[in-house]
């Protein structure tokens, strides 16, 4: 590649390599938007907050409102699927989409089907199921413990499709909306810790989920762990 | 192009990844790394020969290809719920300010976990947990710490806090091995004797002495990388003669200390030159080191795109590329050699500043004498507390003798911090210089003229220009 002075080659080259430098600066430059934005960068709608995980459980928000995240992959926000997160004993275990109004069996399809050490009559197959369900499949002769919500609709099935909602008018504390006078009556929180859901709330908007007072200064495993069922984050 | 293929291949996958992570569309991010390799190509040929086009055509193809894949893997979105109960496997455990970071690997993805010390499961535990999941936290400032990027290099996907964990088996395999070292080292050697051990085996930074040595602007030393796989090259290379034997032999050895410091961005990317240099032998066509460097930075990015964030890989990169271009000009004389220091150190100091805020000035000084001490005393460290960690009677006291010539070593670089007490914070025109003297030494590496050396070169500041 060593030569002794530049020729006509040398010029033409020179050349086709600054455009195409150029070509890349002005692609790079112009399209840097996407998601909502024009390809100048401005924003044409809200954007959502860029982060490649999403979270797929339903009381990751309020009730009725699917994220933007949600809605970017066609999660519970698209009319025509639904998003299931199928466990157990089934041969790939995951987050599934599944066209809205389907029954168990279309997420075990999805799934790739029972495992070999799967109870393939401890489901009900036939049940309905709802958006953002998780449906778990046990193993022969493994029990049925069920730590979460039990949705009618699935007998056997473990879901997890807790509306926020719906527990407000059960006597839990909504940590959104309660004064401090009323987070103090749950067990291990003293005004001092109430006061910091408050200013935690305050600082970062509402909780989105029950989850969230880990991230308050306070509140451990432990604690949570004692308060969880006592609490809500409905709106 | 036939000198640096891998090179053209890592330049135009690096530009896909930077353009795609600034939120680019996945076909633009590609297109303009195509582009920037194209370029390159462009700006460095000097003569067409029969195989040019061909060449070009398979780099370019190739280029698009690792493009695509990488970007479509940092695209991809992960579907997580909100809180996992699942079994995993302790796959790293190092402290993290007064506590100490977690990663657990699961069915559903890698997660992170910071707990307090005493709480810490030894690596390699399989693990139960039950804990809720959150995004990590992106960085406030330009420059600041971003969790994300961090984890995300080192593959986790999301932060776990724990409700409930429990461990379920304790260690195996490599991390049984890992740990087992780990202890006796800690409790059979004096301090500095344990910190620069602990560093040459399992990879793992004593805080007194990365503290020490970051001041010095030597902590580059107590990271596993080509230093480190260069003195166990050079050892195993004298026990084997030559032939296949001896490639054989240095491979293995070379990939299971690799796995035994815990594979480590740096150390990896330095055994995956050996490697493919070794390979090169093996088939009778050597690779150049500048492309044997490329060429690993290419692996390592198509294993975890998300590795081109890591600061580790970045400055093993960036370090190694300029080294294996103005390789020749070390072996010429001792002023060259610390000229090649001095130019090492502003190539790499843009970065240091910007990860660590600042870079002391006395590094240029203490790296020149540094590179030579160490390459005797990591050898003579391993030898001097062998007998100690074995359990050999007048183990200690030999590795505690031993001691007073590290402790020289501090007082030669404690003085140089006292002559040389400034340090130089991240600025741009740095990073301008840094990218203009990485250009120079890439260009030089993929045998561009003197008389045009300047043009393809020009390419890095340019592009750090428009888009720093």
């Amino acid at each position: 590649m060593h030569g002794k002075g530049l020729n006509k080659f040398n010029y033409f080259f020179i050349f086709l390599g600054l455009l195409c430098f150029i070509a890349a600066a002005v692609l790079g430059y112009s399209f840097k938007g996407r998601f909502g934005q024009d390809t100048a960068g401005k924003s044409t709608v809200p954007m959502p907050v860029m982060e490649d995980t999403i979270d797929v459980s339903s009381n990751s928000q309020p009730a009725g409102q699917p994220s933007a995240s949600n809605m970017q992959a066609g999660g519970p926000g698209d009319s025509k699927n639904w998003i299931v997160y199928v466990t157990g004993y089934v041969k790939k275990p995951g987050v599934y989409e599944i066209p809205a109004g389907s029954r168990v069996y279309r997420a075990l399809d999805a799934a790739g089907g029972f495992s070999a050490k799967a109870d393939q009559e401890a489901v009900n197959l036939a049940a309905t199921i709802e958006d953002g369900a998780h449906i778990r499949f046990p193993a022969k002769g493994e029990t049925n413990v069920n730590n979460n919500t039990v949705s009618s609709a699935v007998p056997n099935v473990r879901t997890q499709t807790a509306d926020a909602s719906k527990n407000v008018s059960s006597g839990l504390i909504n940590i959104n909306t309660a004064a401090q006078s009323d987070l103090e009556k749950l067990p291990g929180i003293g005004p001092k810790t109430a006061l910091s859901i408050i200013n935690y709330r305050n600082a970062n908007g509402a909780f989105k989920r029950t989850e969230d007072l880990l991230l308050v200064k306070g509140i451990g495993a432990k604690k949570y762990d004692a308060i969880k069922s006592l609490v809500t984050a409905g709106k | 192009m036939a000198r640096t293929p891998a090179f053209i291949i890592l330049a135009g996958l690096c530009c896909s990844v930077f353009f795609c992570a600034r939120g680019a569309f996945i076909s633009v991010s590609v297109i303009a790394g195509i582009l920037i390799s194209c370029s390159w190509i462009l700006l460095c040929t000097e003569r067409i020969t029969p195989d040019w086009m061909p060449c070009l055509l398979i780099i370019l193809i190739l280029t698009l290809i690792i493009s695509l894949f990488c970007v479509l893997r940092i695209d991809r979105k992960i579907y997580l719920p909100s809180s996992l109960n699942t079994t995993g496997k302790i796959i790293m455990s190092r402290p993290w300010g007064k506590r100490s970071a977690i990663l657990l690997s699961t069915g559903h993805g890698k997660f992170v976990y910071y707990v307090n010390h005493s709480e810490a499961p030894p690596e390699g535990s399989k693990v139960k947990i039950d804990g809720a999941l959150f995004d990590f936290k992106r960085s406030d400032s330009a420059g600041g710490f971003d969790e994300y990027l961090y984890w995300r290099s080192k593959g986790a996907v999301k932060k776990i806090i724990p409700i409930r964990m429990e461990t379920l088996a304790g260690p195996s395999g490599i991390s049984y091995w890992r740990n087992f070292i780990r202890s006796r080292i800690a409790q059979n050697l004096p301090a500095r004797m344990s910190g620069y051990m602990l560093a040459l085996t399992v990879g793992e930074r004593d805080g007194a002495l990365a503290e020490l040595h970051r001041n010095a602007g030597t902590v580059h030393l107590l990271s596993i990388s080509g230093f480190h796989v260069g003195i166990l090259a050079a050892f195993v290379s004298m026990l084997f003669r030559r032939g296949i034997c001896r490639i054989v032999s240095l491979s293995v050895v070379l990939w299971l200390y690799i796995l035994l410091a815990g594979a480590p961005h740096g150390g990896v990317r330095a055994a995956l030159m050996l490697q493919i240099y070794l390979l090169g032998l093996l088939i009778g066509k050597p690779s150049s080191a500048f492309n044997s460097v490329s060429a690993a930075g290419v692996i390592l990015i198509i294993c975890n795109p998300w590795c081109f964030f890591d600061i580790g890989w970045r400055l093993s990169m960036i370090a190694a590329l300029f080294l294996s271009a103005a390789g020749t000009l070390i072996r010429r004389s001792w002023f060259s050699a610390l000229c090649v220091s001095l130019l090492l150190w502003l190539v790499t100091a843009p970065q240091v500043a910007w990860a660590f805020k600042e870079v002391p000035v006395a590094g240029i000084l203490i790296n020149a004498f540094a590179i030579p001490f160490f390459s005797l005393i990591f050898p003579a460290v391993f030898l001097f507390s062998l007998p100690s960690v074995i359990g050999i009677p007048f183990g200690y006291s030999i590795a505690e003798a031993f001691e007073y010539l590290l402790k020289i070593w501090e007082i030669f670089s404690q003085t140089a911090i006292r002559l040389f007490p400034w340090s130089i914070s991240y600025t741009f025109p740095l990073l301008l210089i840094s990218s203009v003297l990485m250009g120079i030494a890439a260009a030089y590496a993929s045998g561009v003229s003197r008389n045009k050396i300047l043009l393809p070169a020009a390419i890095f500041p340019l592009f750090l220009l428009l888009f720093a």
